[in-house]
């Protein structure tokens, strides 16, 4: 039987409400449980609003509920949330008059306010959870530990998960010793709120121990940086840009034990160029990054493509354009990955969902790059990259290593680096090989990489670079579109982090549950698969997180034509879907008559 | 083995250089194949990365692991190739258009990151492929074809830029000085560390100075070898008792002072202005061990596996 919880914690930059969350998380991930763990925060260090919200459930999920079951509320602006809990669920309020959230605006629910949520079936636990901290404990950041104390005895869970998250959590840090015995003081201190006020949920909700699973608790940029290095990727180069930094920091940290080299560029313009010497030299080499810094890369993606060097980039998208909303969700970069830079070269765009396919997308991209000798993109998003995703296992099984066509010196053939070959792709050569040279250039060039402006070797080169996209189509090798077909008349074409939202929606519709293909390669675009589908169904749903429907224009530009049966289900806000919006989608569309 | 000895032609590709006449890239080129004979470079452990211009053809021209990349962003991908794989001899090369004006922050980025190779500037103080407009290096006053009414903005001094943005390595030669050039550049790929050439090279074509038949008389007048320069700067210095030392490359202090002061001259100091040994480089700053390729390790996921499996616990 589904067993979920949804909690959400909602604080203010800066005040430990998402380490709250993560503790909660850690211990459902230890508890045998999966986890989604989301982050909603402002492009800020300290202030202003944040909601981190840990959905736990006995089944794997991609994204955030309607409902939620519990908010903890650290003021006033967290109230913006409470519409969204469940009735049946509870609000636990922070009422801390004396000691105010940092820039928090906390004032005691009235006893009207309070009669509204519970008219509704609301419960609202309300205590002054700082005043508390700061008169019991000195300290009043503990207030977010009596409130975990609080939500832990209200979904019975063992206290002893909770001690030890604590003491993991806070034990290595400075003065960690003190910190933990306060915290484990705020812990008590909430356990024994609740059992005063005899605080109860009205349905009985609890998480039970299913055993530890052995799972791990993942962002999804961590996800990719991981599959990148069992990939073989062996170097980095990168620039802080939220919210792709994590792939970066993974591999600061990680890739010299490997004997790789990451390096902290000057740019993302640096970056990129970095990435082109290591891959030149012979390493698997990537960079990760985000809108802003994917433009000033674009110069170097369309010499990448001319120069044909094997390389790969993670872009994570937040909502643009510009500085934009830089800690929000977007899907605005689809047409800039498969379009930008000058010039024409062949590209490979690739999209993950979920942290399996984080994983190995990030480990499948050095394949791809290095056998067609191109950049592949792994287009994700911050709802992806940024949240917390539970995960079986490591799929090492699934990670195999082709590096594609290496020039043998050993044989008798003459080297051309640019060599004319029936796919396309043509031997390359690391540097430093013994016994031979070789020419690569970003000025149009022959075989052998000289420039030149000859007509008949321009067109033969053009067509021999642009020949590897379609060997790469053919190849077998891009991530085929995964169908979930129950022979609907509605079906639903999406991309990346929709997934979760959209699994939702049909799992809520059941038996009137719309189709969905989920497209993993946008780039050669896959045009067989959604043709077909698109053909099988009356109206398609085209759902993406952008204002231009970008993907539903591509799927008419590159399939259908303008085309009634595609309809374009949008948001743009920098929130991630709910699975409420795209149920409202379906079921408007389903009123219509067919075409 | 005398006998097995390469020549310069053993460092030419086959392509022809379609410089024009005159032009200094050309004695930067016969300068590069003469201290590769010289010092006995293999050409396949030669990697020689240019950005774009006149001068960054020269990957072309040599006989090498040749990688003409784009405008102004040479120096990221050269040190990242010699990061990758050590055993190479990495020369970054380009025009003063290519690493003073959009290449700038790489230039000021590798001086103080200490990568182990040489960057090679070939100021030429004119954009010539382009077809003659003004670069940050021409001087005030030269018409171009951007700037019809004379330079009005003072120009980039590659070398007291270099000085304070922590190069190791600093010396200027000019082009058409063959043997002081072979010297400077031996001694450049001989350092442990960024090393940075600026080669003042003519372009007879754009670099049009109207009193002047010949391009190559106005550098002439102009340059100075730097510890002459020293010695009749600190000979003017007549109220001081103590006896002023010879010029050393090793005092930065010094090497400013003389740039500075015939800067104002208007000249360019040559010879080796600036050198500091014992400076981490960028190599040794990320653990990459000199005599290993990073690129010959096992990439194969068994033989990394139980690493790889150590990184695990952090999520669990």
């Amino acid at each position: 039987m589904l067993n979920e919880v949804v909690i959400r914690v909602a604080g203010r930059a800066g005040d430990g409400s998402y380490s709250t969350c993560g503790i909660l998380s850690k211990v459902a991930q230890r508890m045998g449980y999966h986890v989604f763990e989301h982050r909603e925060v402002h492009s800020n260090i300290q202030g202003l609003p944040t909601a981190f919200t840990a959905r736990i459930s006995s089944m794997p999920r991609h994204g955030l509920s309607d409902e939620l079951d519990g908010l903890v509320c650290f003021d006033g602006d967290g109230l913006s949330h409470a519409s969204q809990i469940r009735s049946g669920g509870f609000l636990l309020y922070d009422s801390s008059q004396k000691n105010p959230a940092p820039h928090g605006k906390n004032t005691m629910l009235s006893d009207e306010e309070k009669r509204a949520f519970e008219e509704r079936g609301v419960m609202v636990f309300q205590a002054p959870f700082a005043d508390m901290a700061k008169e019991r404990l000195h300290n009043q950041v503990m207030r977010n530990t009596i409130a975990l104390g609080v939500v832990a005895e209200l979904l019975s869970i063992p206290s002893a998960l909770f001690t030890e998250f604590i003491r993991k959590e806070y034990g290595g840090k400075k003065k960690g010793e003190e910190i933990v015995a306060g915290n484990l003081a705020a812990y008590n201190l909430g356990v024994e709120l609740k059992r005063a006020n005899n605080w109860q949920l009205q349905d009985e909700k609890s998480l039970e121990l299913q055993g530890d699973s052995g799972r791990l608790l993942i962002l999804g940029n961590e996800t990719i940086a991981f599959g990148a290095l069992v990939g073989g990727c062996r170097g980095f180069a990168g620039y802080p840009i939220t919210p792709a930094s994590e792939i970066f920091e993974f591999m600061m940290k990680h890739m010299r034990k490997f004997g790789g080299v990451a390096v902290q560029a000057d740019s993302e313009i640096a970056a990129i160029s970095m990435v082109v010497g290591m891959a030149h030299a012979g390493l698997r080499a990537m960079t990760g990054t985000s809108g802003p810094g994917l433009s000033l890369m674009q110069e170097a993606f369309s010499g990448a493509g001319m120069i044909e060097v094997p390389i790969v980039i993670a872009n994570v998208q937040r909502g643009g354009p510009s500085t934009g909303l830089p800690t929000r969700n977007s899907q605005e970069d689809l047409q800039e990955v498969i379009y930008g830079g000058h010039g024409e070269f062949p590209r490979i765009v690739i999209v993950p969902a979920t942290p399996e396919e984080g994983f190995l997308f990030g480990a499948l991209a050095f394949n791809l790059a290095e056998k067609f000798q191109c950049a592949v993109f792994i287009l994700t998003e911050k709802e992806f990259g940024q949240s917390r995703y539970t995960m079986n296992e490591i799929p090492f099984e699934g990670v195999s290593i082709d590096r594609g066509k290496i020039f043998d010196p050993a044989g008798a053939e003459e080297y051309k680096r640019y060599e004319h070959t029936e796919d396309g792709v043509s031997p390359r050569v690391f540097p430093g090989t013994p016994g031979m040279t070789s020419m690569s250039s970003t000025t149009e060039h022959d075989e052998h990489g000289y420039a030149t402006e000859d007509v008949a070797s321009r067109n033969a080169i053009v067509e021999k670079r642009m020949r590897k996209e379609k060997t790469a189509q053919e190849s077998g090798l891009l991530p085929a579109a995964v169908l979930e077909s129950n022979g609907a008349r509605i079906g639903i074409i999406s991309f990346g982090s929709t997934y979760g939202p959209i699994e939702d929606a049909r799992e809520f519709l059941g038996e009137e549950a719309p189709d969905f293909l989920r497209l993993r390669t946008v780039w050669p675009f896959p045009a067989e698969e959604v043709k077909e589908f698109v053909e099988a169904h009356d109206r398609v749903l085209v759902v993406e997180c952008n204002y231009a429907g970008q993907l539903a224009r591509l799927i008419q530009q590159e399939v259908t034509g303008p085309s009634p049966r595609i309809i374009s289900v949008r948001k743009y806000d920098g929130r991630p879907l709910k699975p409420r919006e795209i149920i409202e989608a379906v079921l408007a569309t389903d009123a219509k008559e067919g075409v | 083995m005398e006998a097995n000895k390469r020549t310069m032609e053993d460092y030419a590709s086959r392509e022809t250089p379609v410089w024009c006449p005159g032009c200094g890239d050309a004695g930067i080129l016969a300068a590069v194949k003469r201290i590769c004979v010289d010092l006995e470079i293999d050409p396949s452990r030669l990697a020689v990365v240019t950005g774009i211009g006149c001068s960054s053809k020269i990957s072309e021209y040599l006989n090498c692991y040749g990688f003409h990349w784009l405008h102004g962003r040479l120096l990221p991908v050269a040190m990242a190739v010699h990061a990758a794989n050590p055993n190479l001899l990495v020369l970054g090369m380009g025009g003063d258009g290519d690493g003073y004006a959009i290449g700038m922050e790489h230039f000021i980025h590798a001086c103080r990151r200490n990568p182990n190779m040489t960057y090679v500037v070939m100021n030429n103080m004119i954009y010539g492929l382009t077809k003659g407009q003004a670069s940050p290096t021409t001087h005030q006053g030269l018409v171009t074809a951007t700037t019809p009414f004379g330079a009005r903005e003072r120009p980039v001094d590659g070398v007291e830029l270099a000085l304070s943005a922590g190069a190791t390595f600093i010396a200027r030669a000019f082009s058409y000085n063959q043997r002081e050039l072979t010297e400077i550049l031996k001694a450049a790929v001989a350092h442990q560390g960024f090393s940075f050439v600026e080669v003042l090279s003519p372009c007879p074509q754009y670099h049009r100075e109207s009193e002047y038949e010949y391009v190559r008389d106005w550098y002439k007048e102009r340059i100075q070898d730097i510890a002459r320069a020293w010695n009749e700067m600190k000979s003017a210095i007549v109220d001081i008792q103590t006896v002023v030392p010879d010029y050393d490359p090793r005092d930065a202090m010094r090497a400013l002072t003389v740039v500075r002061k015939l800067k104002e001259e208007g000249k360019f100091p040559t010879g080796i202005i600036y050198v500091q040994e014992g400076v981490r480089t960028f190599e040794e700053n990320h653990g990459i061990d000199a005599e290993h390729s990073l690129v010959d390790r096992d990439l194969s996921v068994e033989a990394n596996r139980s690493a790889y499996e150590e990184l695990i616990a952090a999520y669990q």
